[in-house]
């Protein structure tokens, strides 16, 4: 189910409300929150809330066993078991088919068989996998690390693993940091009227500048040579449509999580004003880039074994990082690129050109990385991506279709527009200081109505992120 | 700074008062968005109807209603394309006149010149909005009648698609004590798509199921369910997702008032209205973006060989009651006039692929289907400067009828000599299982 969608704001949202606050005893309300959120995720094909369940009652068993024994060895046997069992289901769902498919071309290429040796299985990939399975797995990590305590009863786990609100897309909550609130959360106005805050924004971030975005990136990326501004315009819409649906996302998923009374961590903090790519990483889907830097990147030995096992450790956590966001080269060469820029970054210190520059050049030159980086991630191979890069620099031609679209529909253009200043000159919904009077209401009203219009006039969009 | 403090300070921040009247608001304010939405989804949109199968009222039981039902259409201008438009000023340009007529229904809801109740039609007419379209004069049932002097009886519905006239043929107990000597069955080319068919098919086969032996499926009047049953089908997320946004009446605002800011600030039409990007013989003409769309289908969602077993499947059925099927593929407005399709409006790079009525056609040919294929002879016809759909509307005109009905004149001549002596139906026929025809 789509949180931008007529079923979801509708149907499941109000019944989900009203069970929580009306008709569930106080003390269900933990499983209530959890039946519903098996719910929402069957809402796509029920076949695969096993696999969530497989995960969540592998993870609570070891965490508890790794806190029960004293014994290091049953200790780490029990964190092998999760880790193999969420990596396991990840690499199977997500990863055969690469694997397949690149083991065979590497055999084809040698010469070994004409045919292809593995089969090929077209898995279907269940929605937020990876989400669930990085959050399952940091349950038993953190109580093997000795950072939490095991969950208190097998409930409180499931709707841990389950929450809907982050279940799909993130932000990637730690058990620790939610362990108290599974406990105890308390229920106030406030909380509520700033959850209604966060969520209308998310919502229309995603159906009115993503989605209105959203409508130029085919410009760049499904035609075979695009030209020197659809090029730019494709990847500059897309690199806005990337930003305003996940943050859109992350920020109903805090609005909803307030409204159940959970306080969910921030995922994105203005990235695009970032000074450099480190500063990026620091505000770009920051759950996982701490994830990735606490379970990754410091167990290979983060900065602590010289400059050169650094910039190896940083480049090797960004290509898993990349792979994470799909089975596909142009994630690892998404994850590559921006790993070396980090370990080109690091090496460089305050050395660097940038960091001398001003204030507006670093962040344009950042940005620019940054949408050369989108360039990889969104094209479906990198023939394609190489398309788009000639067309960037001018070896595809200057294209007139820019200008009769901006003549025939200039709402993706303005919408677009609107993206830029919004990202660029605003405060995030973070940093924005709501006041609980009259123009709020009638401002934040018009958007919430203004976004239902656009959802129903329009078919429900997926979000970007639901495939990673 | 951890996040959970700056949601607190967030949270913290506005008078506590204030925000709970803030949240008061926007609570109530959703509920009643909410309750208005549901309320009109039932009352307005009748969703219920869509959970509920309910038996169609035998024949019989239609009895009280007046034989024939005349109403008085006075003159006006417009299609269905220009009233999505819905803005005057946007449609002036596009709109045809349409003369004042006389429509006519008879008791069962279909449109007909009157006729002797207990009369045997020689031909009954079935299939979706262009066989039932025009008035009691142009329509295709009455072109057909004029053209060959027989009794053509209209039993084709607008709306509701080219099967719901099938399923309500066959529980007809009129048509089973007085069956027709042929059925003309004409659908439009956007209806050709191997999953509706194949449900068209399970759906025969889910009618006849109770009759025994097992291997036939008995589609007679008294076989069908006479409870109403839930459609539980009609809950699944893939179907909810559809029919809940098209009963929500937020949805149909938002639509309305979203047409017109695009108009008054954009110069734009509704975005399922498409204007031709080249005057069609001498004029504009209006397209459907859903019927654009259709003309992009692949061969796998078209899956001819699959519709081409079902329609044989179905022409076995009628041969088993003596009845011979004429088919009549009607191409789209779209696909007739392809050349002036905007650019624009198709996705980069796409082409529009062969129509699907050619292989429709070889393929239902190859079956023995007596098959009308109209693609052809619209074409000429606009080669020859004739103009066979209305530019306002999705369906034909009166041209564009006559052209079909002239063909299935032709053809009706055969089967009707053929039927000459033949003894009225089996009542017991069905559609067989296991036949060489079972897709």
């Amino acid at each position: 189910m789509l949180f931008n969608s007529y079923e979801f704001l509708f149907v499941f949202l109000p019944i989900v409300l009203l069970g929580y606050y009306v008709l569930v005893p106080k003390r269900a309300r933990l499983g209530f929150i959890t039946l519903m959120s098996y719910l929402f995720y069957g809402w796509w094909d029920w076949r695969f809330c096993s696999l969530m369940l497989i995960s969540t009652v592998i993870d609570y068993q070891s965490g508890k066993r790794i806190h029960a024994s004293s014994d290091p060895r049953v200790r780490k046997r029990w964190l092998l078991l999760s880790i193999v069992s969420n990596v396991s289901l990840l690499g199977f769902f997500k990863y055969f088919d690469l694997t397949a498919d690149t083991a065979n071309q590497l055999l084809a290429w040698f010469g070994v068989g004409a045919e292809p040796l593995i089969p090929l299985l077209n898995v279907v990939l269940p929605v937020g996998i990876s989400f669930y399975t990085f959050q399952s797995m940091s349950y038993s990590l953190d109580i093997y690390m000795g950072a939490a305590k095991p969950a208190r009863s097998p409930v409180q786990f499931a709707c841990y693993v389950a929450l809907f609100p982050q279940l799909i897309a993130g932000p990637i909550v730690r058990y620790r940091d939610l362990a108290d609130q599974l406990v105890y959360r308390t229920h106030t106005w406030a909380k509520c009227s700033l959850g209604i805050q966060f969520f209308v924004a998310g919502l229309a971030k995603k159906v009115i500048l993503a989605d209105g975005a959203a409508f130029l990136v085919g410009d760049a990326f499904e035609v075979a040579a695009p030209g020197l501004f659809s090029a730019w315009i494709g990847t500059l819409a897309y690199t806005m449509q990337i930003y305003f649906d996940f943050s859109g996302y992350s920020d109903m998923a805090v609005g909803l999580g307030l409204m159940l009374g959970f306080r969910l961590p921030q995922n994105f903090n203005s990235p695009y004003k970032a000074l450099s790519i480190t500063d990026f990483w620091r505000r770009w889907h920051i759950t996982l880039s701490s994830w990735l830097r606490d379970y990754l990147y410091i167990p290979l030995g983060g900065n602590r074994l010289g400059a050169t096992r650094t910039y190896v450790n940083l480049l090797i956590t960004m290509l898993l990082g990349g792979l994470w966001h799909g089975a596909h080269w142009n994630f690892v060469i998404w994850g590559g690129f921006h790993g070396a820029l980090l370990a080109i970054e690091r090496m460089w210190g305050k050395r660097g050109l940038l960091t001398r520059a001003p204030q507006l050049i670093q962040q344009s030159a950042t940005f620019l990385l940054v949408m050369v980086g989108w360039v990889f991630f969104r094209a479906e191979s990198l023939g394609q991506a190489g398309a788009v890069f000639r067309g960037m620099l001018g070896f595809n031609g200057v294209d007139a279709v820019i200008h009769e679209r901006m003549a025939t529909d200039p709402l993706p253009y303005i919408l677009l527009g609107i993206s830029l200043v919004g990202a660029f000159c605003f405060r995030n919904t973070w940093e924005i200081r709501w006041r609980p009077n009259l123009i709020w209401f009638v401002t934040l009203g018009s958007l919430f109505v203004l976004s239902v219009f656009v959802i129903l006039v329009n078919t429900a969009s997926p979000f970007l992120y639901f495939q990673f | 700074m951890d996040h959970s403090f700056r949601l607190v300070e967030l949270e913290e921040s506005p008078p506590k008062r204030a925000a709970q009247w803030y949240a008061i608001c926007f609570v109530l304010g959703f509920l009643a968005m909410l309750g208005w939405d549901w309320y009109m989804r039932f009352d307005r949109y009748e969703w219920q109807n869509r959970l509920l199968d309910r038996p169609r009222r035998p024949a019989a039981e239609r009895l009280d209603r007046p034989l024939f039902t005349t109403n008085h259409l006075a003159a006006s201008r417009g299609g269905d394309l220009t009233d999505l438009i819905g803005i005057q000023s946007a449609i002036d340009r596009f709109a045809e006149e349409r003369p004042a007529a006389i429509q006519i229904w008879d008791r069962h809801g279909f449109m007909n010149r009157p006729f002797e109740p207990d009369q045997a039609p020689d031909v009954v007419v079935l299939g979706d909005s262009f066989m039932a379209y025009g008035t009691i004069d142009t329509h295709f049932s009455s072109q057909l009648a004029d053209r060959t002097g027989l009794f053509v009886l209209n039993h084709a519905l607008a709306g509701h698609g080219p099967f719901i006239p099938v399923y309500r043929f066959l529980a007809d107990e009129r048509f089973w004590s007085q069956p027709p000597q042929v059925i003309v069955w004409g659908f439009a080319e956007r209806e050709i798509s191997g999953i509706y068919f194949q449900r068209f098919y399970r759906e025969l086969q889910w009618r006849g199921r109770r009759r025994e032996p097992e291997e036939t499926a008995d589609l007679t009047p008294a076989a069908l369910p006479q409870r109403s049953r839930m459609r539980w089908n009609a809950l699944k997320p893939q179907l909810l997702k559809d029919s809940l946004p098209d009963t929500s009446y937020i949805a149909q605002t938002g639509q309305w008032l979203w047409n017109r800011i695009r108009f008054l600030a954009f110069g734009q039409l509704n975005p399922w209205v498409v204007v031709a990007d080249r005057d069609v013989l001498g004029t504009d003409m209006l397209f459907f973006e859903y019927h654009i769309e259709t003309l992009l289908w692949p061969e796998s969602e078209r899956d001819a060989p699959r519709v081409a077993e079902v329609i044989a499947a179905f022409r076995d059925h009628c041969l088993s009651r003596g009845i011979e099927l004429i088919v009549v593929l009607i191409p789209e407005k779209e696909q007739v006039y392809r050349d002036a399709i905007p650019r624009a409006v198709l996705p980069p790079s796409a082409d529009i692929p062969p129509s699907v009525l050619w292989e429709l056609t070889e393929r239902l040919e190859a079956k023995s289907v007596n098959t009308v294929n109209l693609l052809p002879h619209f074409q000429a016809a606009t080669e020859a400067g004739i103009w066979v759909y209305h530019r306002d509307d999705t369906h034909w005109n009166e041209k564009g009828i006559g052209i079909a009905a002239d063909l299935v004149a032709e053809r009706l001549t055969a089967p009707l000599a053929m039927q000459q002596g033949r003894a009225s139906s089996p009542a017991s026929a069905g559609l067989r299982r296991g036949t060489p025809s079972e897709p």
